[in-house]
This record gives C-alpha cells, structure tokens and sequence, in this order.
C-alpha cells in the first residue's frame, strides 16, 4: 500500500467527520431530559429512550420495517437471480426491455412509484395489507438486487460449469454446486443493500402505508410534521446503535468486504 | 483402427464455417496436438470432442462407440481450460475430488485417489488452499490433477500453459509430458504455440481455416511441410520461385543455408540485420529474392557486419517445392 500524503489525510478525515457529525448530534440530542430539540450539556436523562418503550406505535412501526425489509429484499432477490441469469446468458427477444423494466424503479420519481403502486393496490384489493406492502418494496428494490447479481452472474467464468460438467455433474448439480456458490456473493451484497434501501424507503412508503401498518420511516415523517419531541432523535439512536451492532457483528463473523464488495476469503 | 476417430467433422455457426472436413484418428496413449492460428477453429474442434458444442455433420468415435449421442457428463473425457475454470469456492482438495464425487466414489477410496493425483501433479501440502491462494502454475497443476483423477478415457487441452511466463511454461511442458507418459493417457492438445507442439506431440496436425492441412510427427513435418503457410507458420522459411513451375515456390529452412564470402554460394545480399540469439546468430540479406533468413550457430563472434555484402549457399537437398500458393 502506497503511504497517504497529508492531502489525501485531510480529505478523508473531513469527509468522515462530514458523515460521522449529523449522527453524532441526533445521538446528543436523544439524551436530552427536556421536551424540546435541545443538546444537552449538564444534565443527560434517558428520558426520550423511556418514551419508546411507552409508546407502542414506534417499536410495533420498528417490527414492521424489520419484517417487511426482510421480505421485500428476499422476495425481489427469488425473482433477480432467474432474471439475471436469463439476461446475462439468452440473447432472446425482448431482452433490453426486460433489463430496463427491472431497473425502471431507479429512474422513475419514488413519488410518481408511490402513486402508482397506491393506484395498482386499489385496482387488484391489496390495499393495506402486509403483502401488498411486500409486493410493492420488492420491485422498489429489484434494480439494486439485479445490477449487483447481475455484475456476478456476469462476472462468472463459465468454463467453470463446463468443466463440472465434463466431471460428471447434471445441469442441476452444476447449478448447486458450483453456479449457486460462485455468484452467491453478488446475491447476498444485493439482498443486503435492498434491506438497507427497503428499511429506509419513505416516499414510497407514506402512499401505501395505513394507520395498522406505518413502518418506522413513516411513523418518524409522521411524528415531525406534527410536534417536535425528542423522541424521533432517541428513535433514530436506537437505529444507529442497532445498525452498528450488526455491522460490527457481521465483520467478526464474514469480513464486510466480502459481504458487499463481493471479494472471497 | 484409431482410438478416438473423427470423421468429416464440421461445424456451421450461421452461414459462417468454422470446422470443414475434418479427419484425424489417434491412436490409445498418443498424443496429438491441433496447431494453428487463433481463430482457426481449434477450441471448436475440442468443444464437439468435449460435448459442449454439436457438430453440424460427421461422426466422433471412441472405440467405435458413437460419442455425439452421449451427454458431455456421460463422456467420462478429462478437460484443462485455459482459463483453468477451477472452482473458486472449493479447495484445492475439493476441486480435485469433484468429479469423484460425481461418480459416487466411496470416501476412502476417493482420499486415496486425491492424494496420488496430488503426488503426480507436485501439490502436496497445497490440498486445504483456494485456487486465489495459488500462483498460475500451481493452479494449473490442479486443473490437471482434477482432470486426470476421474481417469478420463481421453484428456483435452485448450491452451493450457498461453497463462504461463516462458519459463515456467517449458517447466510445465516436460512435466506434462512425462506425466502423460506414465498414465498412457490419449491426449489431445490445443495450441497456438509452434515450440510447445513441437516439444508434446507424437503428431502434430496443422490447421488453417477450420481444415486440417497437414499432419504428422514433429520431424516430418518441420522437414517436409506442404504448404506455404505450414512452412511459415511451423518454424521460419525462406521461399525462393520454383525456377521449374513460375507459380509455385521452395521452402528453404534458415538453418539449413551458410554465409560464404562474397562472389561465391548461390546468392549475393548486403547484410540488412545481425541479431543475437545466445545458440545462433540470425542474419537477414537482402537479396534478389527479398529479404531471406540465415541461422548460423554460435561457434563465435559475428562473421558479417551491417551492410557488408555476403554469399548464401546450401545443399540441393535442403529445398523443399510447396504444393500451390497457399
Ligand atoms: N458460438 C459461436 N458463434 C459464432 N462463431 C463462433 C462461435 N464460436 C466460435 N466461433 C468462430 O469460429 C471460429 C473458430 O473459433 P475457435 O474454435 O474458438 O478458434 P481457435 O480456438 O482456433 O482460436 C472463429 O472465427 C470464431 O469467431
Ligand atoms: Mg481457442
């Protein structure tokens, strides 16, 4: 590895610091024991981070966003890898449409999604149900899972499948044993970032949300535009303390290069 | 009878032809390598023999069982990639044993063939790396050993050592050489390469536009070649017109001519390039014939300068006429 210059040391210590200081203020304000925005400076309370356990609305929105995000990343994921496949190997007719249709949600306005997907629950009667919701994040998120399975399945060398064939292994076997393992990296970096961007999707979600199920991007949009309590700073706390446990977690047990950029052992 | 036949093998992608016509029958235990330039429809050869690719006519026998009709999974033929096409996700071990696996080899016998193949190929100690923990040759090694473990009745090559540095190439080349003498396995080589078909095969055979244009053992052909382009293509040539057919032309080998000083041998040049080889000297002269290639051996320093004018002679029975243009 080639030595930093002071230049280059200065740039990322700033570009850390612009991501780390937002967060590290919404951590402040949540130990505030007043009832308004307030950094706190002499007395610390964790009276916001009481209030959630209070209020079942935020943790019950917090189970729905868990779920959902799970769902939603795992469904469009059982879709994305047939696709990717067929994309990458077939040239058969058709095929940039379906490349573009997939990735279509990327590059149409979410509000112009949400509409939509609001008009098409109405239209076939999943309004307000758990799995319409699904439905409706699944393709939101399908262009991350595609491009990021897509760039493995491409990135394949396919004599490999030609040589457990050659050994003896039916179509199925290749799949399993050597197709399904080479490009499993590509499919676990793209479920993850369709988690992340399923969990965090607000747009979208305000149009197809209802009051029994509000996920935690909305309850919190909600919360905003009518008061102000410092709830929402002690709620986005509890997120940032969970996000990083995780990610400290997955890095003892996998290594998160691996993970999301796909590099092996 | 050969071991492995094909027959009028050809194979059509759309309108374009990239296997015409082909013919070659090998012999069990011998070793046979496809020559020719890239492009020329050598891996497409391989890929009918492997099963990946369809002919669009003729027959492929081993044995004088009919090969076309079995699944490329049932052919029981051993293949080295040129890309190796090991499994990234498997250890060197677990690559070798798959096509064990494959062919419901009990445990304990499968152990006792990984580790033979292990030995033959001179991994041991390698068996629990992954192939990204390997260097080019290593990994080779491993593509070899996991072809040759199931006991293949033919092993393919595609290229196999185009991925390896000049050195370890020659290394690989002997090695590969004896081991495919020990096992007598029939093998069948793909290759660009000239010096590497030369050091491996029984037989070389020469192809040119999908077709084969000559075939035979090293010697032979290097001494004998048919064509214009054999005579290029296998080793350097100079070609003289043939003074008794205008159209025709004689292949004469640059080892085979001697400077001589001016005024005498059949040709006069002026020296246009001298350049060192380490076991030769290469001269080029230009000459009323163009410019034409003497190898003189390295028995000491330079006999002629830039520019110096020369002689070329050589011995009638070094020319060899060519068969047409090509
Ligand atoms: N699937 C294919 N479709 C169309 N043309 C092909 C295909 N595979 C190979 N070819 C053509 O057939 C010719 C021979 O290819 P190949 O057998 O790979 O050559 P070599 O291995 O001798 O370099 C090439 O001109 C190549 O472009
Ligand atoms: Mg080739």
């Amino acid at each position: 590895m080639n030595q930093n210059g002071p230049f280059a040391l200065i740039f990322h210590a700033l570009f850390i610091l612009f991501m780390i200081a937002p967060l590290a203020v919404v951590v402040w304000v949540s130990f505030t024991p007043l009832g308004y925005i307030d950094a706190p400076t002499t007395d610390w309370s964790l009276r916001w981070y009481r209030e959630i356990w209070n209020s079942s609305g935020f943790i019950q929105s917090f189970w729905l966003s868990l779920g959902l995000a799970f769902a939603a990343a795992t469904l469009s994921l059982v879709a994305a890898v047939p696709a990717a496949l067929a994309i990458a190997r077939y040239d058969f007719h058709g095929r940039g449409f379906l490349t573009a249709m997939f990735l279509s949600p990327l590059m149409i306005p979410s509000v112009v999604l949400g509409i939509a997907f609001l008009r098409f629950m109405t239209a076939i009667s999943i309004t307000g149900t758990f799995y319409g919701m699904v439905l409706c994040h699944a393709v939101f998120v399908m262009p991350f899972v595609l491009r990021l399975t897509l760039a493995s399945v491409t990135g394949m060398d396919r004599q490999a499948e030609n040589a457990a064939i050659s050994l003896g292994a039916s179509n199925m076997t290749t799949f399993r044993r050597v197709t399904f393992p080479m490009i499993l990296p590509g499919m676990v970096g793209g479920w993850v970032l369709a988690f992340i961007t399923s969990f965090d999707e607000l747009t979208v979600s305000v149009f197809i949300a209802s009051p029994s199920l509000t996920t935690l991007p909305v309850r919190l949009f909600n919360h905003i535009t009518q008061t102000t309590t410092p709830i929402v700073a002690s709620v986005s706390a509890v997120i940032i303390f969970l996000s990083l446990a995780v990610i400290l977690i997955l890095e003892r047990l996998y290594g998160l290069d691996r993970l999301l950029v796909g590099t092996k052992r | 009878m050969g071991f492995l036949q094909l027959t009028s093998l050809s194979k059509r992608f759309g309108t374009f032809t990239a296997v015409e016509d082909f013919n070659l029958d090998i012999e069990k235990g011998e070793f046979v390598s496809l020559l020719g330039p890239s492009g020329c429809g050598k891996t497409t050869t391989l890929q009918m023999i492997a099963g990946f690719l369809e002919p669009t006519a003729g027959r492929i026998t081993v044995e004088g069982e009919d090969l076309v009709a079995i699944p490329s999974a049932k052919r029981n033929i051993g293949i080295v990639f040129q890309s190796y096409a090991l499994f990234p996700h498997l250890t060197v071990a677990q690559n070798i044993a798959f096509g064990l696996e494959m062919r419901g080899i009990t445990a304990m016998e499968r152990s006792q063939r990984i580790a033979r193949a292990i030995d033959i190929v001179h991994l041991k100690g390698f068996e629990a790396r992954f192939p990204k923990q390997l260097s080019g040759g290593q990994q080779q090694r491993v593509a070899l050993a996991r072809a040759i473990v199931i006991e293949p009745r033919i092993l393919l090559l595609d290229e196999p050592m185009s991925n390896l540095d000049a050195k370890l190439r020659e290394d690989m080349q002997l090695e590969l050489r004896q081991i495919q003498q020990e096992l007598g396995i029939t093998t069948l080589l793909v290759t660009h390469d000239q010096h590497e078909a030369m050091a491996l095969s029984d037989r070389i055979a020469v192809m040119q536009g999908g077709r084969i244009v000559q075939i035979g053992a090293p010697y032979e052909i290097y001494e004998n070649p048919s064509s214009r382009f054999v005579s290029t293509f296998l080793g350097k040539s100079n070609l003289l017109p043939d003074p008794a057919q205008m159209a025709r032309q004689i292949s004469l080998r640059p080892e085979k001519t001697r400077l001589v000083p001016a005024g005498q041998g059949k040709l006069q040049g002026r020296v246009t390039a001298c350049i060192f080889f380490g076991a030769h000297w290469l001269y080029q002269v230009d000459t009323d014939h163009g410019l034409l290639l003497a190898y003189e051996q390295n028995l000491g320093a330079a006999r002629a300068r830039n520019g110096e004018t020369v002689g070329i002679d050589w011995d009638e029975a070094h020319l060899r006429h060519l068969e047409g243009q090509e």
